[in-house]
């Protein structure tokens, strides 16, 4: 009866050791097999996010050499036309004021006029290149005429929420956020038809973040990302090794948040 | 606790786990709802089972139809879970050969009037390797990520089936020792197969009662 009952554990046993072997070498294969899917999909997402970032220092690079032509443009345009006149306008004023004395006054009259209106044009150029406010008075205050002229030109409500730290971050940033703010305004502006902007920024010792959304038609964010506007922004967040994430929908409005880590300060 | 009570409330929790996935039926995406499929023939299985049973009729050939289909819809459902990291070929593949393998053995080795235990073997081994397999993989975070909020609702599902097929395959194995080391033992044996299938039916509705809402 024993040895019965031996040889029918034994006939239990081997065929059951047997069928976890099986399982074993089944969960070893199908392993060998997920590791280099895994392995594949992680190398073509590195090669996906090189090309990315490559594509938006591409944008960046093209950024800056449109705004380049602009202000080569608008100097060429504005600045060296009214130059060109006001010296024009002298050369006659010399003849003239050989013979006739009386022309003499209106003719400096235009120059002059020309001369404000080449000052105005500089100062255009100038503020739009550096704002002012930014440098005299402070992020928080050329944000703050930022929101009110696109009050002023949108109709809409603002609602803008920051703490004093934002001063003491560094130039390059202040400016860059300065920056994406502004090319959210315009984009609010522009295309959303918004009639509620809120602006969130706080900073404390480790990093900052920006949060802003609009009550707008929002807009396909596949489609937005092809464009210049968004890689602009993702391209300077990209150059303070920041993060910015976008979040919209048709109908939905459009929001977006900003992380840059804050390493060194400065006193300006 | 006799058979027909232990049936009874196997079926009572399948049907409360249908009702959970009928629920959130329409928020289920991918793998869980081809998961479904499988809670709806699974309980059209059972529920003929213990009618047949019941009335004192043979139910096994039943058991012969429903191995290889609940299997194939649980290849499907981890096809599912793990696309993109486990080709198809190989689910298709061993979909197939389980299929062949259960006609081939119900109409030559085991008669339908018989249980198949080669086939129930067959389907214990794919689906623990399954189920193994993904509890690790399903750490990974590329699948995270693929699966979001469902990952919860996949990880319970698989430990059901990774217990349920487990403690399955051992008492397949010894319980026919065990019986005839102790005859008695029967129904113990058939008791806990009823609770391992409680288990693993508890832990589906746990699943799907996690599954992400609108």
């Amino acid at each position: 009866m024993e040895e019965s009952q031996a040889i029918d554990f034994l006939s239990t046993l081997v065929p059951f050791t047997m069928v976890v072997f099986i399982i074993a070498i089944g969960v070893i294969l199908l392993n060998q097999q997920f590791r280099k899917n895994l392995l594949k999909q992680r190398l073509e997402k590195d090669a996906l996010k090189n090309k990315y970032q490559q594509d938006i220092i591409q944008t960046s690079i093209q950024v800056q050499e449109d705004e380049r032509k602009r202000i080569a443009q608008d100097l060429h345009d504005e600045l060296g036309a009214a130059l060109s006149i006001s010296r024009m306008q002298l050369v006659q004023l010399e003849e003239k004021a050989k013979n006739e004395a009386t022309t003499f006054e209106s003719g400096l009259n235009n120059v002059r006029k020309t001369l404000e209106n080449a000052l105005k044009a500089t100062r255009r150029i100038s503020h739009e290149l550096m704002p002012v406010q930014l440098a005299e008075l402070g992020w928080i205050k050329a944000t703050q005429v930022l929101l009110e002229k696109a009050e002023e030109a949108g109709k809409l409500s603002v609602d803008f929420e920051t703490n004093g730290a934002i001063e003491s971050l560094e130039w390059p940033a202040k400016v860059a956020l300065y920056r994406v703010c502004a090319e959210l305004v315009n984009n609010t502006l522009r295309h959303a038809q918004a009639t509620h902007i809120k602006l969130k920024v706080a900073m404390n010792k480790s990093h900052l973040s920006c949060y802003y959304q609009d009550n707008g038609q929002g807009v396909d964010l596949d489609t937005a990302r092809k464009g210049v506007g968004l890689r602009s922004l993702e391209g300077r967040t990209l150059a303070l090794a920041g993060k910015i994430t976008f979040d919209s929908a048709p109908a939905k409005g459009f929001s977006m948040e900003l992380e840059i880590p804050v390493t060194q300060r400065s006193n300006d | 606790m006799d058979f027909k009570s232990s049936m009874l409330i196997t079926i009572l929790t399948l049907l409360a786990v249908l009702v959970v996935a009928s629920i959130r039926y329409q928020n289920l995406k991918g793998g869980l709802r081809s998961f479904i499929w499988f809670l709806c023939i699974e309980f059209a299985f059972q529920t003929i089972a213990a009618i047949l049973a019941e009335f004192g009729i043979n139910n096994l050939a039943l058991l012969h139809l429903y191995s290889p289909i609940t299997l194939l819809l649980l290849l499907s459902f981890y096809h599912a879970v793990l696309k993109g990291f486990v080709s198809k070929k190989l689910f298709v593949s061993v979909g197939t050969l389980v299929v062949l393998g259960a006609i081939t053995n119900a109409l030559f080795t085991e008669s339908i009037k018989e249980f198949n235990n080669i086939t129930l073997t067959s389907r214990s081994i794919v689906l623990l390797i399954l189920s193994l397999s993904s509890t690790i993989f399903l750490l990974e975070k590329e699948i995270q990520n693929e699966h979001g909020k469902a990952l919860t609702s996949i990880h319970w599902i698989n430990s059901g089936i990774l217990v349920y097929h487990a403690s399955s395959l051992l008492l397949l194995y010894f319980g026919k020792y065990i019986m005839h080391v102790l005859p008695e033992a029967y129904n113990v044996s058939w008791g806990l197969h009823a609770l391992f299938l409680l288990i693993m039916y508890v832990c589906f509705f746990i699943g799907l009662w996690k599954s992400p809402r609108l």
